[in-house]
Parts: C-alpha cells; sequence; structure tokens
C-alpha cells in the first residue's frame, strides 16, 4: 500500500532527470548484455561445431559399407547373394527432346525385349518417368548415354544379386524390386536381412557351394541322359542335419525371377511329395528290429511268388519262390518279404514310427515351400500298413527320407533338418529317439550289402563305403499305377562304417536307355549319379577313400544263400 | 617516450599476432581433418571397389562355369582313392628306380672268373666288387680309346681284410659318380684321368672285354676289388681313375655285375672297371 503511494509521486517528481539517465544506463547494460550473449552463443556454438561435427561426418562416412541388406553367404564364406549397386535406366517422355520414332528403333536394338512400336507407345505416353532397365549391365549403360537424349536418366540403385546364378536358386529363392524377400531363405531370413544392426555381418548357411555345383551337374547329367523331367538331390549331415546340398532341377535363375520357367518354380525336394518305393524298406526292418519283431538277418519269411493283400497281389520283380532271410529281402528288394515284416509290426507301431520319424507332416526345415506328406490316413488297416512298408501308399518329400536315413544312422536320433550353418551361438539341437543305438549300428551292414551285392552296385564309390538302397516307384497316373512312368530314388549313407553324410538322388520319370538295357529302375539310373557326386564330395567332406576298410559284414553275409 | 606513444600499437600487433598464430594452428587441424577424410573416403571407395570386384570375380567363376570349363578344356576329374595315401611309407612304395644307362649296358657285359686265390681274400662278400680291368675294343681303330684303370697292389692288400665291412661304405658315395660319368660321354678329360689312374696300376689285372680273362690276372683283380671302392673315396687322384675306366667299360662290366648283389654295389662296379 505504501509503494503503491510513493511511486506515482518518485516518477512525477523532481527526481526525474538523474532517475532517467540511470535508467538509460540501465538499458545500455541490458542491450550490452544481450548483444555479449548472442556472441557467447555464437562462439559456444562454433565450438561445439568445431569439436563434434567432424566425428559424426566421419560416421556417416562410414556407413556405406554397410550394405543395405545383409549377404547371404555358404558355410566356408563363399557369397550366395550380395546387394550391388546396378545401373538402372529411366525415361522422361515428356521431357524428350529428340524424334520418339527414331529413339525407339534404337530402343529397341539395345534392349530388345520389348519391340520398337512398345517403346514409342512408352515415349509418347507422355508419362513423367518409365524404367526401360532397372538391372542394367555397364556395357547397356554405356550405349543408352552414347543416344544422347537428355530425358534419359541413370541412377544408381541397390540389386540383390546371386553370383553363383542358377546355383541353389531354390535355397536362396529371390526379393522384388524394392528388396523384400519373397521366396527361400530370403523370405525366412527377411528381418534378419534388413536389420539395420545386423546388415553388416553376413548370413551362414549351411549349404557347401562345391558339394552344390557337384550335386547339380551331375543330376543335370543324368537328368539330360534318361530325359527325365525333373530331379531332386540332397546331401545332409548325418550328425547334425544340417543340408550341404539341396537341389531341384530344372533350376531356377533368382538373378531373374520373372523369367524362369514354369515348372522351375517347384521346388521338388521339399515341396514334391512322391511315393519313395523301396528305399522306405530299411526304416520297415529297423523299426521290426526295434520293436523286436525281427531278431536278426536271419530270420526266415515265406516268400512266394506272388503275396494276397486285400484285393490285390503283391509282386516282386526278382521272385525268390523259397524261404528268405531278412538279409536277402533288403538285398533283392523284395515286397512280398517287406510286406510280411510290416504286417508283423502292425500299424500302430509303424504310424508311432512315422509319426517320430517326422514323416506324418511337413518336412522340418526353414522353407516356406513345404510339401504335405500323403498317408493313407484313417484306411491305415492291415494292406496300408504292408504297402507303406515297402514305400507305396504313402508320399513324403525327398528331403524327408534324407532325414530319415540321417535319423536311421547316426544312432537314431531325430533331428530337424536345417539351412541355418550351426555354430556357438546356434548349437545342434538335442533332437529325440527314434530308433535306438544298437538297432542304428546293426542296419549298417545291412544296407552295405545292397551295394556291395544287391540291387545298389552301381551306387558304390570305390573307398567310399557306400550303403544305401535303390527304390523306383512307379507314378500314379490317371488314378492307376502305371510301369511306364516311375520315379527313381535311392538313398546313400557314406562312409557306412561311420556314417557322416546322407546322398539322396531323385529322378522325376526317367526313360530306359540302350545303356540301361531298357531297364528304368534306380539301379541303373540314379545309382550311378550318387556314385559319381560321392566319388567327388567325400574328400571335399573331409572323407578319405580307404579300401582297405569296410562294414563287418559277417553278419548278414551268411545269412545270403550264394546264386549258381 | 616514444615507447608509451606506440604502446597502443604494440598491444594491437601483439594481440594480432596472438590471433593469427591462433588463427593459423586451427587452419592447419582443419586442412589435416580434410585431408584425413579424403582419406577415409578413398579407402571407403577402394573397399567398395574391392567388394564389386570379389562379386565380379565370384561371379565369372561361378561353380556351373568352372565345371563348363572342366568339361570343355581341363578335363580333370575327381582323384580315385588309389590316388589317397595312409602314410608316408605308402608313398615310398611308390617309388620306382628306373635303370639308368649304366644299369641297361650292364646287361650286355661279359664275363670275369673268380680265382682261388681270390676266394679267401673275399669270402662271402659278393657285394664287393673286384677290380679287374677292363679294355673294351671300339669298333673303329682308335688306339687311344682303349684304357687300362689298375691300382696298385701293395696298397691293396694292406687294407682288404681289415676292411672287410668297410669297402661297402664308400659304395654309396662312389654310385652316383659312376653313373654320371657313364651318361657323360666325353671324350677329352679320359686320356689324362686315364694316365693318373695306370700309373699306379701295374700289377693290377688287365681285363679284356672279350672274355679273355687270363687267370693270373684275374688272380691279382681280385684283391684289388676292394681296394677299389676304397680309394675313390680317398685320394682324389684315384677316383679319376674310376670315371676313365667306367666309360671304357661300357660293355664290359659282366664280372663286376656278378659280384655286384646290390644295386648299390653294381653302380659302383661299374666305376670300378
Amino acid at each position: 500500500m505504501a509503494s503503491a503511494a510513493i511511486l506515482p509521486d518518485r516518477y512525477g517528481g523532481a527526481g526525474q532527470r538523474p532517475q532517467g539517465l540511470s535508467l538509460t544506463y540501465q538499458r545500455l547494460m541490458l542491450m550490452m548484455l544481450v548483444f555479449a550473449g548472442v556472441t557467447m552463443l555464437i562462439a559456444g556454438r562454433l565450438l561445439f561445431l568445431q569439436l563434434f561435427t567432424d566425428r559424426g561426418g566421419a560416421g556417416q562416412i562410414g556407413n556405406p559399407l554397410i550394405p543395405p541388406r545383409a549377404d547371404i553367404v555358404d558355410r566356408n564364406g563363399t557369397p550366395l547373394a550380395r546387394t550391388i549397386d546396378a545401373w538402372s535406366i529411366a525415361i522422361h517422355p515428356d521431357r524428350l527432346l529428340g524424334d520418339p520414332a527414331e529413339l525407339a528403333v534404337k530402343l529397341a536394338q539395345l534392349m530388345p525385349e520389348r519391340s520398337a512400336a512398345e517403346y514409342q507407345a512408352m515415349l509418347t505416353s507422355g508419362k513423367t518417368f518409365v524404367y526401360l532397365s532397372r538391372r542394367a549391365v555397364p556395357e547397356l549403360v554405356a550405349a543408352m548415354n552414347a543416344l544422347g537424349e537428355p530425358a534419359i536418366e541413370f541412377s544408381r540403385e541397390p540389386q540383390r544379386m546371386y553370383p553363383q546364378t542358377a546355383m541353389a536358386g531354390h535355397i536362396l529363392g529371390w526379393t522384388d524390386f524394392d528388396g523384400n524377400g519373397v521366396a527361400g531363405m530370403e523370405r525366412v531370413l527377411q528381418d534378419r536381412l534388413s536389420d539395420p544392426a545386423l546388415r553388416g555381418t553376413p548370413v551362414a548357411l549351411s549349404i557347401d557351394a562345391r558339394v552344390q555345383g557337384v550335386m547339380e551337374a551331375e543330376l543335370s547329367a543324368a537328368m539330360t541322359k534318361f530325359s527325365a523331367i525333373g530331379a531332386a538331390g540332397i546331401v545332409l549331415d548325418i550328425k547334425t542335419g544340417e543340408v550341404i546340398a539341396m537341389t531341384s532341377l530344372p533350376q531356377l535363375n533368382p538373378n531373374k525371377p520373372g523369367r524362369n520357367a514354369e515348372a522351375a518354380g517347384f521346388n521338388r525336394a521339399t515341396l514334391g511329395v512322391y511315393e519313395l518305393g523301396s528305399t522306405f524298406k530299411p526304416f520297415t526292418v529297423a523299426m521290426a528290429m526295434d520293436a523286436g519283431v525281427v531278431k536278426g538277418f536271419g530270420q526266415m519269411y515265406n516268400c512266394p511268388s506272388g503275396l494276397k493283400a486285400g484285393g490285390f497281389t503283391i509282386t516282386d520283380t526278382h521272385p525268390f519262390n523259397r524261404a528268405c532271410s531278412v538279409a536277402e529281402i533288403m538285398k533283392e528288394s523284395s515286397n512280398i518279404g517287406t510286406a510280411q515284416i510290416a504286417a508283423q509290426l502292425g500299424s500302430a507301431r509303424q504310424q508311432e514310427f512315422l509319426r517320430k520319424m517326422g514323416f506324418l507332416e511337413p518336412v522340418s526345415i526353414e522353407l516356406n515351400e513345404r510339401g504335405r506328406t500323403l498317408t493313407p490316413g484313417a484306411n491305415w488297416g492291415d494292406v496300408a500298413t504292408m504297402t507303406v512298408g515297402y514305400g507305396h501308399g504313402i508320399a513324403v518329400t525327398p528331403l524327408h527320407l534324407a532325414n530319415g536315413y540321417a535319423t536311421l544312422f547316426n544312432g537314431g536320433i531325430w533331428r530337424p533338418s536345417t539351412l541355418i550353418k550351426y555354430d556357438s551361438r546356434h548349437p545342434v539341437p538335442q533332437g529325440r529317439r527314434v530308433f535306438s543305438e544298437e538297432t542304428s549300428y546293426r542296419m549298417r551292414a545291412l544296407l552295405r550289402l545292397v551295394v556291395t551285392d544287391g540291387t545298389g552296385g552301381k551306387a558304390d564309390a570305390k573307398g567310399y563305403r557306400v550303403g544305401g538302397k535303390t527304390g523306383t516307384a512307379e507314378k500314379i497316373v490317371g488314378g492307376r499305377y502305371t510301369g511306364a512312368a516311375v520315379v527313381t530314388t535311392f538313398a546313400g549313407v557314406f562312409p557306412m562304417d561311420e556314417p557322416r553324410y546322407v546322398v539322396v538322388a531323385m529322378l522325376d520319370d526317367p526313360k530306359s536307355t540302350a545303356e540301361t538295357f531298357g531297364f528304368h529302375t534306380a539301379g541303373w539310373n540314379v545309382a550311378p549319379v550318387v556314385s559319381k557326386v560321392i566319388g567327388r564330395i567325400g574328400s571335399l567332406l573331409g572323407v578319405q577313400p580307404d579300401e582297405r576298410r569296410d562294414v563287418n559284414m559277417t553278419e548278414v553275409l551268411q545269412y545270403v544263400k550264394k546264386e549258381g | 617516450m616514444i615507447a608509451r606513444g606506440f604502446k597502443s600499437v604494440i598491444w594491437v600487433a601483439t594481440v594480432g599476432g596472438a590471433a593469427l598464430s591462433c588463427y593459423m594452428v586451427s587452419l592447419r587441424v582443419a586442412t589435416e581433418r580434410n585431408e584425413l577424410a579424403r582419406v577415409e573416403r578413398q579407402i571407403i571407395a577402394a573397399k567398395r571397389d574391392i567388394r564389386s570386384l570379389q562379386t565380379e570375380l565370384g561371379t565369372r567363376g561361378r561353380m556351373t562355369q568352372l565345371e563348363q570349363w572342366n568339361a570343355e578344356v581341363l578335363a580333370l576329374s575327381a582323384p580315385s582313392s588309389a590316388q589317397f595315401l595312409k602314410d608316408e611309407f605308402t608313398l615310398a612304395r611308390l617309388y620306382r628306380n628306373d635303370p639308368t644307362v649304366a644299369d641297361r649296358s650292364a646287361e650286355v657285359r661279359l664275363a670275369s672268373a673268380a680265382t682261388e686265390a681270390a676266394k679267401p681274400a673275399a669270402p662271402g662278400k659278393p657285394a664287393t666288387p673286384p677290380v679287374v680291368q677292363a679294355v673294351a675294343e671300339r669298333p673303329a681303330a682308335q688306339p687311344p680309346l682303349i684304357h687300362r684303370a689298375s691300382f696298385t697292389t701293395a696298397e691293396v692288400q694292406a687294407k682288404p681284410k681289415p676292411a672287410a665291412p668297410a669297402p661297402a661304405k664308400p659304395k654309396p658315395a662312389a654310385k652316383p659318380e659312376a653313373r654320371r660319368t657313364v651318361s657323360a660321354t666325353s671324350t677329352k678329360p679320359e686320356p689324362d684321368l686315364s694316365k693318373p689312374a695306370a700309373k699306379p696300376g701295374k700289377p693290377a689285372a688287365q681285363r679284356i672285354a672279350i672274355a679273355a680273362t687270363s687267370k693270373p690276372e684275374a688272380a691279382s683283380s681280385r684283391p684289388t676289388a676292394k681296394p677299389t671302392a676304397k680309394p675313390i673315396s680317398k685320394p682324389a687322384s684315384k677316383p679319376s681313375a674310376k670315371p676313365e675306366a667306367l666309360r671304357t667299360a661300357a660293355a664290359t662290366a659282366k664280372p663286376v655285375r656278378e659280384a655286384a648283389a646290390t644295386p648299390r654295389a653294381k653302380g659302383k662296379g661299374g666305376g670300378g672297371n
């Protein structure tokens, strides 16, 4: 109250003059402080920029080395997929200076994908921007630049490149133009590959590029030779379940995803399901041995020339017409003998084993392209049990088969197949037991017998102790089995005295040739592929051939009756 | 007074100088930084180039391409199991000693005779090549080509017995030398070499290739046999005798051949002749 009373008096009174002077000083002081403050602020900012900006700039320079999408490499570091800066050529039709008709002809000469008329329509459309070529090679860019049309624009944009071209195309898959994976591992690993924190480190697949190359070369040679419509091949590490090579022919080139043949897009190794025939027989014998139905390889079965089962008769290509041992059944691939073993085993136990081996569900692998297996389902009676025993009436993928053999020969442990290399941060899973170790061990001699004395003789690679089983299954054409079209398979394991790798090769509809004396069975066309493949990859995979080592065959040879 | 007058000027100059030097320092730093950034950019550009070149190389050398080149040009195949060896002993077994010129020419060598006198001197020592005097007859009448190889018996006789195992020793050393001389067909050094050899070799036996080995000759040759090995390694002059002799006896070394059980002794024997 008091001050309020005094103030008007002070301003309006006699002390007005000195008061005005001090006010001026105050204002000047304030102005000076403001100027000083602004100067200090600028100086401080400059100092800050001087001290910190350069390092930030250096950090930004380091960035270009990290690709926009992580590389994919094989297990030895060979690049399988990379992102590179590719040239793209575009044109602004609305800014065109030259004659569209003339330019269209020149474009058609340089890029014959489209006709001159199509180019002319594109140039006269009046659009603001059209891509001419998105993955142009430098030669094309130079030629286009020489045209001298200012409306043509060149730019560099990241592009996914697969240096091995069509090799392992089904495994790698491909990306769309925006760099998003749309198939194969590109799609499965989309998040990992585009994660900014992890882009710098490549993803290592379990594939070995050398083995993959060998498998594709040998299979495609056989496919051409026997005029097959397709083929599939798998090399699997028995102990870990890693896929060392997996191929499906005809090949698919992920560099040009849109321009592959329709049939090439189909991955026969994981998506296609086939009745794989006699290659199933070792499973049946192993199941029976594990369940105690078959005590030893000397157990005898009556093997007539035909066995009535339900409404039809099971036959053999090489009928015994006498009692035969389990070893002989396997050696000559007898359907009749195996059907009897399966019947003894029974439907419930067979289904239980197949379920534990993962045969009743889509194959366990990272890929999305997986086929549903076909089984007898609700009709799994005695007859179905018998036919499934020798691989008919059940259709699985070749990868199922490879994994089944791995399970059978690694000591009886099932593990999921994988395309990602196992390392310290990604250890081998525990797996689940399917067969006993004893069964796994005893089966070695039986499968080796098939190669040394039986139907798979052509699959032997000298010194590599190959064991395995042939399988020839008739394809169902128009709802009926026909002898004309078959799927031939060979499932091999090497070295049999200490199993390390499974090799599965399959030919879809091979024809007989003069060289095979009119046969189109697996022993004639696909077994030699396995032999060649093992002969080439064995030493690459660290298996040293040794002709003085072999499986102990005494347990089986004594039950094989020598013919002639 | 003057200093006082210029005081402000000096101040200004000092401050200006200091400011200028500070500015120079910062300018220098900025230049260095720019240089560093430029080098870093270069490094990055180089790394990008490396990456793109690696990609290009990998694409050009892709598996299918290599496979094709192999099918068309190289025609290499995977090693067969026989090409894998377990250890070095298996490897050593593969070594095959191809017969040399000396070994082959040994096939047509002619006889020598062992005498009773010689037998006690070298009992059960088939490896010791008897030094025999060898004379090879050349088809053309070329007198200088007939040489004599001989050794002093006196020296020899002192040595043979105590040195019974010894002769074997120098053999390995002698062998390669012998071979080499055989294949080398230069005629020039021969006469020179033969001379010193011939000198001490008076009592030494003279063997004529035409199987005309007379007994006394052979007898005397036998004792000389052992020393042949020895002298070779010892006196420098004597080995010189050997090549000469060997060459001469290219076709006349049969006796040596017989005496020599091991290839080594054989080679040496050649030298002795």
